[in-house]
Order: structure tokens, then sequence, then C-alpha cells
């Protein structure tokens, strides 16, 4: 026995017309599965339409006041990170860039200045030498140790004096993206 | 059972939190924490879920209610991201493992609305509801709920759930061709449900 469309009527929130009325009626007086099938739907209506709305549990909006600061406490830390490390790293790359463009040009930049480190340390070279000779008191290889002793400390120098104004820019870019460093306390 | 009814105030507090004002939109919390916990425990079946839920479906509206719009009804809006934060759930919890003590997962909440006298004690009708609920996919399910505890029209849930109105009639009735199939094959087993009874009683 066809179930349909007396099922379909069963369930439709609309009214029926007197036709499907007395159509459904029929089929019912006939069909045991669609009878079983309409008390069971009763059931299950009256249990939907009985159920109440579930209060929320005592303390949700406290309790939702502390994840949401938790949550804005979480985001500015990765927004802090975020443009500390985006500036590092534009920071590095213009770095980077400029240095490879004084390298290429030797007339100048990096690799001039590399080649007025060796003047230097020649000239040193040479007044050490001439020094030492008036002195009487050094013997030969010495003039050559003094000259490499400046020229690694010259360079050590340099890059220490490097490092230390890159750590200073550094820690300069983070207190700028931290507000809480900025500002000072919490925000 | 009617959804939330407009407040005046509401619109008041509601411009006031998208100005910046984080105790007008506590106020908003209080006002509709119940209507979308009653939904996400509809849909999830567990107090602690609902309330992770319910707490989340608030976060994601403070973080976008600029994009409100105040044409519509604030329990609408509020409603849809519930609905759509829960179906997502629902999609991950099938494609995770789940342990034995998780395949019985609805729970009847400490705090529940006192029940108008009825032949079911209100453990058995929570555990009957959800049972039947179970069986619903999760727009299904999210149609249902909107249908039966928030009184929404057709073209309400359509908005709320991104479906046509079709679709919401059509998805409507299957759900409860599939809810009255659930409860014929169970009543088909009486000394199971019986059990089951006897074993809510004795817990309430």
């Amino acid at each position: 026995m066809k179930h349909e469309p007396y099922r379909s009527w069963l369930l439709q929130e609309e009214p029926l017309a007197a036709e499907q009325r007395s159509a459904l009626k029929t089929h019912l007086e006939r069909c045991e599965p669609c009878r079983q099938f309409r008390v069971a739907w009763d059931q299950v209506h009256a249990r939907l339409t009985e159920a109440p709305e579930i209060g929320a549990p005592q303390g949700f909006s406290a309790r939702f006041v502390a994840r949401l600061r938790s949550a804005r406490r979480g985001r500015s830390q990765r927004q802090v990170w975020a443009i500390f490390l985006l500036t590092l790293l534009g920071s590095l790359g213009a770095v980077a860039l400029l240095t490879a463009a004084l390298l290429n040009n030797m007339g100048s930049g990096f690799a001039g200045l590399l080649k007025q480190l060796l003047v230097v340390q020649s000239q040193v070279s040479v007044l050490g030498e001439f020094l030492l000779r008036a002195l009487e008191i050094a013997p030969y290889p010495a003039r050559d140790l003094l000259g490499v002793s400046l020229l690694v400390a010259a360079t050590g120098a340099a890059v220490a004096l490097y490092a230390s104004l890159g750590a200073l820019w550094a820690a300069a870019v983070f207190q700028f993206a931290n507000p809480r460093l900025r500002y000072g306390g919490s925000r | 059972m009617s959804a939330s009814a407009k407040n005046p105030e509401e619109a008041v507090w509601l411009r006031q939190a998208a100005a910046g004002d984080d105790e007008a939109f506590g106020r908003i919390v209080e006002a509709f924490e119940s209507p979308v916990y009653n939904l996400c425990y509809r849909m999830l079946g567990s107090p602690e879920e609902a309330e992770d839920a319910a707490q989340e479906t608030f976060l994601k509206a403070y973080r976008n209610l600029h994009r409100y719009d105040p044409n519509r009804k604030f329990i609408n809006w509020i409603l849809a991201i519930a609905s759509n934060h829960c179906v997502d759930r629902l999609r991950k919890r099938r494609l995770t493992l789940i342990s034995l003590e998780d395949l019985k997962p609805w729970n009847t909440p400490a705090s529940t609305v006192e029940l108008p006298e009825s032949r079911l004690t209100k453990v058995e009708l929570e555990e009957d509801i959800g049972d039947l609920l179970e069986e619903l996919g999760g727009k299904d399910r999210a149609s249902v709920v909107l249908r039966y505890w928030y009184d929404m029209s057709y073209a309400e849930i359509a908005e709320v759930l991104s479906l046509t109105e079709s679709a919401v009639k059509s998805r409507l009735h299957r759900a409860r061709s599939q809810l009255a199939e659930r409860y014929m094959a169970r009543t088909a087993q009486p000394a199971v449900l019986e059990g089951r009874r006897d074993e809510a009683r004795t817990l309430s």
C-alpha cells in the first residue's frame, strides 16, 4: 500500500483541504503503519512543543567578560609580534639591498671603506716602523704585528658598533610596536 | 515558545556597543544569553559544549558588530551566528574519534525552567528530545530548533541559515519524517524504552 501523500499530509503545518482530509481519513482506516506513523508524529510534536527554553547557567555573562579580556590580550600580543617581525624583516631587507649596492660599486661605499682602512693600516705601519727604527727597540716583525692589530681592532670596533646600533634599533621598534610599553600599564 | 521580544533599549545598547562601549555589549549578552545557550544546547546536547559554543557566538558577534544591519532583528542575526557555529562543530565532531563516554552526549543541564505538568518527567523529556534530535543532520536540526523553540517563520529560518524558503520547508518536512520514524523504531522496542525510563526516574 502506498503511504504518500498521506504521510506528507500528516506532517504538514498548513491545514488540509476538505478532499485531502477525507482521503486521509479513509487511508488511515485501512493502513496500520500510517496510523502508527500518525501516533508517532503526534508524540514527537508534543515533545517539541512542550520542551522549554533552557536558561544559560549562572555566571555566564561574567565568564564571557573574562573570555573577552583573554581574547583581547592574545590578539594584542599577536599584533605586536606581527608588527615587530614585519618591520625587522623589511629593514633587514633594505640593509641587505644597500649593502649589495655598495659592494657592487667598487669606486665607493663598503669596498671604498675597506680600501681606506687598508691605506690607514699601511700608513700606521710606516709610522710605527719609523718610530721603532728611531727608538731602535723592536725587531722587524713588530711593525707588521702593529698594523694587523690595528686593522683587527678597527674592524672589531666597527662590527661591535654596528651590532649595538642594530640591537638598539630592534629594541626601539619593539617598544614602538607594543602599546603597553609605549603608554605604560595595561589597556 | 517565542524568540526574545524586541526590547526598546536594545537599539540603544547596540549603538553604544558598536561605538565601543563594552558595558553596553555586556547588557546585550545578559539579554540574549538564554536564547543563544538554548539553541547551542539543543544543537550540541552537552551543557559544557553549549556554553563554549554560546561564548564563542558572543565573541564573534562582538568582533563583527560593525557588520550588523540595524534593520534586521538582532535575535535573528545572533542566532544565525550560533547556528552556523554549531553546524560547523557537528561537522567536525563527525570527523573526530569519540570515546565510549561520548556515545551519549545528551546531559540534562543544571538550570532548566520548571515544566508544566506533563506525562513525562523533566529528565525523560530532555532525554527523549535529545535522542530524537540526534537523528538529524546539522542544518535539519537547526531548522527544527528555530521553528519549535523560536517560532521563526520559514522566511526567518531561511535568512538565519542562508537557505531558500523552499529548502527550509523541504528540510523541515524531511526532519519531521525522520523524527517520527525514529520514534516509531524506539517504541517498537518497549522493553528497552521502559528500562531507560526507569533509569531516568532513578537519576532525577
